[in-house]
């Protein structure tokens, strides 16, 4: 069993300064991924530039430093809190939902499905604003599968669980190599690559207007629901017998599940790992309860995703792709988990 | 409050019945225990009662209202199940668990209230398990488990609590445990309970009425010492025994000896 070295201080005060600790997490992801970045801009200066629309800057500040950190910083950041909130608050809903810590939308396969109509969009029109409306069906295409493969299996099924995602997952992901063999290889394979690695490096604010709506509205749907999750995780007949319609909360945490992971695959591609290892993070720092869990994995998802990206764009001279990142610290942190517990959930 | 089963009916898809025109009523306070061998259908029917799975045919009334016709949060209010325990999937706290025994009175969107809270602390007081209301459910034994499970359907406030074999593969001082809380549920708080069970002694102990469930749609409803005989243990369950029944400080206990398999009966 996983989880019970955290320790239960629900009720004392370190436990509020923890949970404290961790709702602050944000602002300062939020200020360091305005500060940092290959073109210095000092920190009095991004405070000047924040407060502009109250205050006129004074001359002294180049516009260049204003265009990096309001055009360029300042979307990337919210659009990163955005996709990196979404996908751990669905890797969260999926865990409890499928009554297995080991499965998220990415090792379950929605996010290949998304993927896969997104670029598929991107083959036929090659243009942005089309791709949710292709990605969001494929998306639900694959939950779909999952679920109907896993219907009427009981608690002893979750490797089975795992094996079927790895079938659905293999099939969109041929399906994208299918695509990507296609494509035309001068124009149309390098954006497909390139966006398939997962990168915020193109944000503008018409990305952010895109997606915006869709994942802030899966998102506290989701929340809203958290202590239902809770139920649903004792499997399909105590939740039954503790007065709820299984099939109805079913159905609607999976909607509002692939309505934020196919928004986020539409703007970043594919970022794996963040929904499997950032709802872990969460029970190790709160424990089990979804009440507390699902809003704390949301704020840790957002800060991490802003905190990867940082890194991702200040490494190296090059940007690194955002997917590569987060399945370098992401896969190791899983082979721990998996060693941690010597597999014994399965 | 008052539970019937009128003329039930029920089998598997494409399969044929594994119980039919099984009847029985339940008043306020009683204890009915069902027995029977392994895969004569005890969980079947257990889950059938409560609309769980539906009746081929036959209807469960509660207090003169049929179960089908209710809304599933209204069933749940009045009656609540207790699954045999089992591995748990997240380590939820025995407080975090035993207040989702409040769910069917709570709306799609709606957390739990303070109110809701000191019901599921109460229940917790009930069942005399207040020193593991932190504690993880991961690490409790079988007997605490179980007995975290009766207080988590006690905080739903029910009129009839259902339990599927609460004390199998527990140890003799946890059996006992499980029956005198039920006998105390029964008596004081007028709680009916439905128990399914391995052991007919269990049944002499603390039921009042007994249901005998066996093979070939067969089965026996009546006052505990009427269906609980030894005639009737031979036919359901193959075994020749003896019923003893011995005094202790007064208090007349029987109890059930097997002697051996009933070669006649069962077929090997």
């Amino acid at each position: 069993m996983l989880n019970k070295t955290y320790v239960q201080t629900n009720s004392s005060s370190v436990f509020s300064i923890k949970l404290a600790l961790i709702y602050l997490l944000p602002l300062v992801a939020l200020f360091l991924g305005l500060f940092l970045g290959r073109y210095q801009v000092s920190i009095e200066n991004v405070f000047k530039i924040l407060l502009s629309p109250i205050f006129p800057l004074e001359p002294g500040i180049l516009d260049i430093e204003k265009s990096v950190v309001l055009g360029q910083r300042l979307p990337r950041v919210l659009l990163a809190m955005l996709v990196g909130a979404g996908l751990s608050v669905s890797g969260a809903t999926f865990q409890a939902l499928f009554r297995n810590p080991i499965v998220s939308p990415d090792i379950l396969g929605v996010t290949q499905g998304a993927s896969f109509g997104a670029i598929l969009a991107l083959l036929l029109f090659g243009q942005l604003a089309i791709i949710p409306f292709v990605a969001l069906p494929f998306g639900l295409l694959s939950v779909f599968m999952i679920y109907a493969m896993n219907r009427n299996r009981q608690i002893a099924s979750r490797l089975y669980l795992v094996l079927t995602g790895i079938v659905v997952s293999s099939v969109f992901t041929a399906l994208i190599s299918l695509i990507k063999y296609i494509a035309d290889p001068f124009n149309k394979l390098p954006t497909i690559t390139y966006w398939l690695m997962g990168s915020f490096a193109s944000t503008s604010y018409s990305d952010l207007r895109l997606v915006f709506l869709p994942i802030i509205s899966g998102i506290v749907f989701l929340l809203l629901l958290r202590w239902r999750i809770n139920i649903l995780s004792l499997g399909d007949e105590e939740a039954q017998s503790l007065g709820i319609n299984i099939e109805k909360l079913k159905w609607l945490l999976i909607g509002a599940v692939s309505v934020v992971c196919s928004s986020a695959v539409t703007v970043s591609g594919i970022i794996g790992w963040v929904g499997l290892v950032i709802p872990h993070i969460g029970r190790l720092l709160v424990g089990p309860d979804h009440k507390i869990l699902l809003p704390v994995s949301t704020i840790l998802g957002a800060s991490f995703m802003v905190f990867i990206d940082i890194i991702a764009r200040t490494a190296t001279a090059a940007e690194i792709p955002i997917g590569i990142l987060t399945a370098i610290i992401g896969a190791p942190f899983f082979a721990y988990l998996l060693m941690k517990s010597g597999g014994s959930w399965m | 409050m008052k539970l019937e089963v009128l003329s039930g009916e029920f089998g598997y898809a494409n399969q044929k019945n594994l119980f039919k025109n099984l009847s029985f009523t339940l008043k306020e306070g009683e204890i009915l225990a069902i027995v029977g061998p392994n895969g004569a259908g005890k969980t079947t029917l257990l889950k059938c009662i409560i609309s769980i799975l539906k009746w081929r045919s036959g209807k469960t009334v509660i207090n003169e209202k049929e179960l089908e016709s209710m809304k599933m949060a209204d069933v749940w209010k009045n009656i609540a199940y207790v699954p045999q325990s089992h591995e748990v999937v997240f380590a939820y706290t025995v407080l975090e668990m035993v207040l989702m025994g409040r769910a069917p009175h709570l709306s799609l969107f709606a957390m739990p209230s303070s109110r809701d809270l000191k019901i599921a602390k109460k229940s917790i007081e009930t069942i005399e398990i207040s020193h593991l209301a932190d504690k993880p459910c991961s690490e409790l034994s079988g007997g605490e488990m179980q007995l975290v499970l009766i207080a988590r359907a006690l905080a739903s406030e029910p009129d009839v609590l259902v339990l599927d074999e609460p004390e199998s593969h527990l140890d003799f001082k946890n059996q006992m445990l499980i029956l005198r809380i039920l006998e105390r549920l029964a008596k004081e708080n007028k709680i009916s309970c439905i128990i399914n069970t391995h052991y007919p002694d269990h049944a002499l102990r603390i039921a009042d009425k007994a249901l005998m469930l066996g093979k070939g749609q067969k089965h026996v409803f009546g006052k505990v010492d009427e269906v609980i005989t030894e005639q009737n243990l031979r036919n359901f369950f193959a075994v020749d025994v003896k019923i003893v029944s011995l005094i202790f400080e007064g208090m007349e206990i029987k109890t059930v000896v097997p002697i051996d398999f009933n070669k006649k009966i069962a077929n090997f």
